[in-house]
């Protein structure tokens, strides 16, 4: 305890220090482990994740826009992308020399590329075209002797089997360009000639000889042109001018023989502006809208079978090992347009073919609209036959009607007539009885020695006008019972009113009613049938006298007047009868509403169904000082 | 001729039938209406007749005609119609209208029927003329004569006529005979005669 009071700090920190000092460098040692470890760790999954990427080398033959390799090359690539599980490093190579005649410049070429994979080498060389594949087999065994080699988009018969290594394998293409003549001729069998353009650089001249060879079968069934030894402007001329009965072939225009390169598709496309004969191919590289079609390799499958071995090789397998069977052309495929063009028939093509480009019809482009439409125009049809039959039938109901209203009408106004008859009788007679007096006068007259010469004209005169008198009421009795269709003219109302009284005075003074009118002054034209229009009134006007007869006492009088009221014509029919019940008022115009007891009740109903005909209105009120009062509005007829 | 008072509202039936009546001699009135009739009314005792329209404004036929009946008016009245209906006709003639024509008529028919009526008129106002004059006979009796006329036209002795009025025989003789020279009569069968029409026997005798 002294020891430790004495010195209590140094001591007791020194213990410590000796006692902490194992513990830390085990600590130390646990960091840096753990750390190494970590790195260690994160390294190897760093390269498990990327890895070293495979380095892949695409051996163009011709140049990279150069049909139908040029789009191997893309179809490779992006099937590669696609197929593959690792990082890839793909470059392209261009084999130019493929092009040009002349001196082989493979030399530095060679050079060139021994220096630029030296350091790193290759795991994969895909070849483009038979050129490329060639030229590697030619340097087989000084450059590229370790990687291994796929020879795509090549013609079997263009590899050097004896030459092939175990390093390498072919994904070869059978271009078997007499299937595809044969199919043209089959499509187009009056086909005389084919233009076959081929361009003039030494491989094609090559592919030249190769399809002469092929081609020799159709001797004599066919002219070849062939185009090699023509600029492309030439061709043009030549494709411009070719003869009834050709076709032409397009296989390959890489440069022609004005040494001019003919890359992507603007040569066919300028071609197939001008050329006069529908265009064939081999290769569906081609097939846009130039060509007609027929049976083609397809490089897009060739472009997947290039890149799936190219996947098999990069995994390991040894490239000697994987054998792929040519291609074939696949199934044929036309292009409607060119097929609309030459007035080819679907019929003509081999079956199974596949169309392109087909214009949609109408109907299956607007499917839906075309179905709605026809729908609604069928509906509208329907509707419209409908409405019509309905409008026929309303016809044929109206005038049904009109003619039953014109019939009724005329038998009411047989009946008023009937009613008239006596008063009828008496108007006529009074003219005749006056005509037999005079007649018997003037008789005496003459009959006598000294003859009054001025008596007997007198009675001339008179006989004459009582004759008239009696043809007036016959010709009003004939008017109001005449059957004729109504006709519309222009009529005065103040005359229909007169002569209606007329008609009914003689009855009146008998019932000893009082009859008088108050015409409007001037004329009140109407336009409208004047036979309804004065069996209006008179239904009116008898209908105010029966009701005036009715009443014991007081005044018998039935006043009619005429006026212009709001620009119609107006008609009051007033008379000093017993009114009609408040309750009744629209109902007297109805059918067979009859206060008299031997009534039919068509009366007033006939006289509204005439006067709405007219376009008027009817009706009826009481007046204060008693007695019913009718009203007819008309319109004004226009002008004048 | 007679005189024929034309009523007809129609002015060239009338002018007619005026001037066709004339020419065959007659006198004529025209009248427009009943009404102007009445304000006139013609001497009934002169031959005459009305010619009546049924059918005029105001005051018709038949109520005109019944108008001078109420007045006493011996016109005979012939109608005449444009339309004659049964029961207007039967009204008519019940009412003592002379004929019911219809229009147009006849001349002959028509002159037929004015000097038919004015023919029975005339017989009627001569016996009516006749009863007049008895009348006129009767009333200038005293009343004692009447007494005795009357006992006498019953058929009464003068004795017993004598008791009953309380005065002797011969008195009644004496009024007996004054009546006689009144009535201007000779027998006693005139004498019961005149009583006879003049309704007196039908009167029940007082005592």
């Amino acid at each position: 305890m002294l020891l430790f009071g004495s010195e209590p700090g140094g001591r007791t920190a020194m213990f410590f220090w000796r006692t902490a000092l194992p513990f830390r460098c085990l600590f130390q040692w646990a960091v840096v482990l753990a750390l190494t470890a970590g790195l260690l760790l994160g390294l190897t999954t760093c390269s498990q994740a990327a890895g070293e990427p495979k380095r892949v080398v695409i051996l163009h033959s011709f140049g990279f826009g150069f049909k139908p390799w040029s789009e191997y090359a893309r179809a490779i690539r992006e099937e590669l992308d696609r197929q593959a599980r690792w990082r890839l490093d793909i470059m392209d190579q261009l084999l130019a020399s493929a092009r040009v005649s002349g001196d082989n410049p493979e030399g530095p070429f060679i050079n060139y590329l021994e220096q630029l994979y030296a350091a790193d080498p290759l795991d994969l060389i895909i070849t483009i075209g038979a050129p490329a594949a060639r030229f590697v087999q030619r340097h087989r065994h000084t450059v590229f002797s370790g990687t291994p080699v796929l020879m795509g988009a090549v013609n079997q018969r263009r590899i050097q089997i004896a030459g092939m290594t175990e390093n390498d394998t072919v994904v070869a293409v059978n271009n078997d360009h007499l299937v595809a003549f044969e199919s043209m001729l089959r499509v187009l069998p009056a086909t005389k000639k084919v233009m076959v353009v081929i361009g003039n650089s030494p491989s094609e001249k090559i592919l030249r000889e190769a399809l002469e060879r092929e081609l020799k079968p159709l001797e004599g069934r066919i002219e070849l042109e062939w185009t090699d030894n023509l600029s492309f402007e030439e061709l043009l001329k030549s494709a411009a001018a070719l003869p009834p009965h050709s076709a032409v072939y397009w296989f390959n225009l890489s440069v022609d023989a004005a040494g001019v390169g003919h890359e992507g598709d603007k040569a066919l496309t300028r071609f197939h502006a001008v050329a006069n004969a529908p265009i064939f191919s081999y290769d569906d590289s081609y097939f846009g809208r130039e060509l007609l079609g027929g049976p083609m390799q397809s490089v897009a499958e060739g472009g997947r079978r290039i890149a799936s071995v190219a996947v098999r090789i990069l995994g390991g397998e040894k490239a000697g090992d994987i054998k792929t069977p040519a291609s074939d052309f696949s199934t044929p495929k036309y292009n409607w347009l060119e097929l609309q063009r030459w007035g080819i028939s679907e019929n003509r093509l081999p079956p199974g073919s596949q169309i392109l480009f087909r214009s949609p019809t109408a109907w299956e482009q607007y499917r839906w609209q075309i179905l709605a439409t026809a729908a609604v125009l069928l509906l509208q049809a329907t509707m419209i036959t409908g409405l019509l039959y309905e409008r026929r039938r309303r016809r044929y109901a109206e005038t049904e009607a009109r003619q039953r209203m014109s019939e009724l009408a005329h038998v009411n106004r047989h009946a008023t007539a009937g009613e008239l008859s006596a008063s009828i009788a008496h108007e006529l007679n009074q003219p005749l009885g006056a005509i037999l007096n005079n007649v018997e006068t003037g008789a005496i007259i003459l009959n006598s020695p000294s003859p009054d010469l001025n008596e007997i004209k007198t009675i001339f005169d008179e006989i004459k006008r009582d004759d008239q008198r009696a043809t007036e009421v016959i010709r009003r009795l004939r008017r109001l019972l005449s059957k004729t269709a109504s006709d519309a003219q222009d009529i005065d109302l103040n005359d229909t009113v007169g002569e209606v009284f007329d008609l009914l005075s003689a009855q009146a003074a008998e019932r000893n009613i009082i009859l008088s009118s108050k015409l409007a002054p001037g004329i009140l034209r109407v336009s409208g049938d004047r036979i309804q229009l004065q069996q209006v009134i008179l239904n009116l006007v008898v209908n105010g006298m029966d009701s005036v007869v009715g009443t014991a006492n007081g005044r018998r009088e039935v006043i009619s007047s005429t006026l212009l009221s709001d620009g119609s014509a107006r008609i009051t029919i007033a008379d000093s009868g017993a009114g009609v019940p408040s309750d009744k008022l629209k109902k007297v115009f109805e059918p067979f509403f009859t206060t008299k007891g031997d009534g039919m009740g068509m009366g007033l109903s006939i006289a509204r169904t005439i006067v709405e005909a007219h376009g008027g209105r009817i009706w009826a009120e009481n007046q204060t000082s008693g007695g019913a009062v009718f009203h007819v509005d008309l319109p004004l007829a226009k002008s004048t | 001729l007679a005189i024929v008072h034309i009523v007809d509202d129609d002015a060239s039936f009338r002018t007619s039938t005026a001037r066709l009546l004339k020419v065959c001699g007659y006198e004529v009135v025209t009248y427009e209406s009943a009404e102007q009739l009445l304000e006139r009314l013609p001497d009934d005792r002169i031959a005459s007749c009305i010619l009546l329209d049924v059918r005029i404004p105001g005051l018709s036929g038949p109520e005109l005609q019944d108008r001078l009946a109420e007045l006493g008016s011996a016109l005979p009245i012939v109608f005449l119609t444009g339309h004659g209906d049964v029961p207007t006709s039967v009204r008519a003639i019940k009412a003592g209208a002379e004929d019911f024509l219809t229009k147009p008529v006849p001349k002959d028919a028509l002159i037929d029927a004015i000097e038919r009526a004015v023919a029975r008129s005339q017989v009627k106002r001569e016996k009516s003329d006749q009863l007049n004059a008895l009348r006129g006979f009767v009333s200038s009796l005293t009343p004692r004569e009447h007494q005795v006329f009357e006992r006498v036209a019953q058929g009464k002795m003068n004795k017993q006529i004598a008791h009953e009025l309380g005065t002797t025989e011969r008195t009644i003789k004496a009024h007996r005979q004054k009546v006689m020279e009144k009535l201007r009569i000779e027998s006693v069968t005139e004498l019961v005669l005149i009583a006879e029409r003049l309704g007196i026997l039908a009167a029940p005798a007082r005592k």
